[in-house]
């Protein structure tokens, strides 16, 4: 049995369902993460497993019990909130503090609690701080050490780093990871970056309208999406149709979903002949560097294809070349 | 080093803006304890004016009256908003439209029309209803009640108390515990600023000056009668 079970959720509101009755289990000490695009469902989800929301009909079991039913204070569940929602009024220690109060435990267990926690989250010297005088990466600390420092069962993020300017994040990135493997929480985390997803997650559910499309490890993730969203949304593929694969490679083969071809699995070949499976070639029409890799943008019987390429410092071919394209067949995902 | 100077900057403002506000009262005040004031410089320096005036019971009672007037209503009001913006936010976030409408309605009401229609409404309405003091408290409610509301909900939303309100919750703490221990402690000090800044309109002052102050004056804290529907009746054919 799982650690955490959504069985046949459904959660409507109004006329409006939102979940579609998602069934999904966490297994203990995971680091799982809900991903999808704005709206699908994820943050519902969520609150619905910390009791913010009720559901409209299935059940969640955790760590054993029925919890549907169960107040949030009864369910010993930590969360991280995307807007962080610090008490403006305490200080830093208050706020990690507020938890164990509640839970009258006794003066010296707190403090000593407190200064773990705030060990953990490389927070040291910040005690007496008021939330208005942190940075936000270092207030989505406080509120970090505020939840894992009541040892919930389970540790809800969500979107916990989308309010943080970029160099912040991956450093906070970094201390959720840290925080997850010394302590060995069960991690569900929400995010609408697949990279921050690819990064971060043991397992990945991706949401869509509702549903769950797909669930798999990162690299599976990446690799074999099962759908033209799941391709669409994690990979940056280029999608086709059978007619189009048609009119790109002269050869037909059976997809009637479209076919998937990421960008770097296509080869601009120098001049020998490539071994793969599929050769034709195009024309470039544009090119934009993207850090360590650059994207051409190829005109192929005037179907647009991207192609990615490790940048070597300089621009191999310019708009306008005719190039060899090349790619294997197992590489042409049929979805 | 440049942080001092801001400082003292903003202290000199504050310095001039306090000398300016307090001049009146000080020379107000320097004027009372002389006897006569006519050349530059004041003569006569006596303090019988004030021992007089402490030893008139109606002047303490008038002091007393006043603060009642002044402070009562706007924490009845407060106690009474809070509560129903507790229910609002905490459980029927819909009826929030309404609320807004509702409490709004004494904003929009012209300032002379809402304390004649009142004094019509108590004269001579049976006891409590009619007593000056009642009557001055509940109709100050109604005055206060926009700008109050508005504090309310305006320092609610700065802290996103919904937001604060289900951190809480996820921390072990009920819904009535968060909402008083945390989000009022939070939106106190915006509250007391908008009861200090309770208006100076001519609402109020109609109504406290012209029938009630007059009688007040002589000690008279009985029912509103005739004089106040007759003076509402001389109002609206002054207005003409
Ligand atoms: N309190 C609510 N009342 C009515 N509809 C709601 C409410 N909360 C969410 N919804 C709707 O439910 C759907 C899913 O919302 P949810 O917040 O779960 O999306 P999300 O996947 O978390 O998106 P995002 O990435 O933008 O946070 C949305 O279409 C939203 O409009
Ligand atoms: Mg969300």
């Amino acid at each position: 049995m799982s650690y955490i079970e959504f069985k046949n959720i459904n959660k409507f509101y109004g006329e409006n369902q939102v979940l579609k009755n998602i069934s999904l289990n966490v297994e203990k000490g995971q680091f799982v993460t809900l991903l999808g695009p704005s709206g699908c469902g994820k943050s519902t989800l969520l609150r619905c497993l910390s009791g913010l929301e009720e559901i409209s009909s299935g059940q969640i079991i955790m760590d054993g019990k029925d919890i549907t039913d169960l107040e949030p204070r009864d369910r010993n569940i930590g969360m991280v909130f995307q807007h962080y929602s610090l008490f403006p009024n305490m200080t830093v220690e208050e706020n990690i503090a507020f938890g164990l109060k509640m839970k009258k435990k006794s003066k010296q267990e707190i403090a000593k609690k407190v200064k773990e926690a705030m060990e953990m989250v490389e927070l040291t010297g910040k005690e007496k701080e008021y939330p208005d005088n942190l940075s936000g990466g270092q207030q989505q600390r406080v509120a970090l050490a505020r939840s894992i420092v009541q040892e919930p069962k389970v540790l809800l993020l969500d979107e916990p780093l989308s309010a943080i300017d970029a160099k912040l994040r991956k450093s906070l990135q970094n201390s959720i990871k840290e925080v997850h493997k010394k302590l060995g929480l069960t991690s569900i985390f929400v995010t609408h970056d697949q990279d921050e997803a690819m990064v971060m997650s043991d397992t990945i559910h991706l949401f869509h309208e509702g549903k769950i499309e797909q669930s798999s490890d990162p690299i599976t993730m990446y690799t074999s999406p099962v759908s033209k969203f799941a391709a669409a949304f994690i990979g940056n593929y280029n999608i086709l149709t059978e007619q189009e694969f048609e009119k790109v490679t002269g050869r037909k083969i059976h997809s009637p979903e479209g076919i998937a071809i990421r960008p770097e699995t296509l080869q601009i070949s120098d001049g020998k002949t490539p071994e793969a499976e599929y050769v034709f070639e195009g024309v470039i029409t544009d090119n934009t560097p993207k850090g360590n890799v650059l994207q051409y943008h190829v005109d192929v019987n005037g179907i647009p294809l991207k192609v990615d390429v490790v940048f070597r410092s300089k621009v191999l071919f310019e708009n306008g070349n005719r190039i060899r394209i090349s790619v294997a067949d197992h590489n042409c995902i049929r979805l | 080093m440049h942080k001092k100077k801001k400082g003292i900057g903003n202290g000199l403002v504050l310095w001039i803006i306090g000398i300016y506000l307090l001049f009146p009262l000080l020379l107000t005040f320097l004027y009372s304890l002389f006897t006569e004031w006519i050349t530059i410089l004041p003569e006569g320096f006596s303090l019988n004016g004030y021992a007089e005036l402490f030893q008139d019971s109606y002047f303490w009672q008038s002091i007393g009256r006043s603060l009642l007037i002044s402070i009562v209503p706007i924490v009845l009001c407060t106690v009474a908003v809070l509560l129903a913006m507790y229910v609002v936010v905490v459980y029927l976030p819909g009826l929030d439209k309404i609320m807004r409408t509702i409490c709004t309605i004494p904003y929009a009401i012209q300032g002379v029309i809402l304390p004649i229609s009142v004094l019509g409404l108590y004269a001579n309405a049976p006891e409590p209803f009619s007593n000056r003091v009642f009557m001055l408290v509940c109709t100050y409610c109604i005055v206060v009640l926009p700008y109050i509301y508005q504090g309310v909900r305006n320092n609610l939303n700065a802290v996103h108390a919904p937001r604060l309100l289900e951190a809480a919750q996820m921390l072990g703490a009920g819904k009535f515990y968060a909402f008083w221990k945390i989000i009022l402690p939070n939106i106190t000090s915006g509250i007391m600023v908008c009861g200090k800044l309770f208006p100076d309109r001519t609402d109020v002052s109609v109504l406290s000056h012209a029938p009630v102050g007059s009688a007040c004056q002589r000690g008279y804290c009985g029912p509103v009668r005739r004089d106040a529907a007759d003076f509402s009746g001389s109002f609206r054919t002054a207005e003409r």
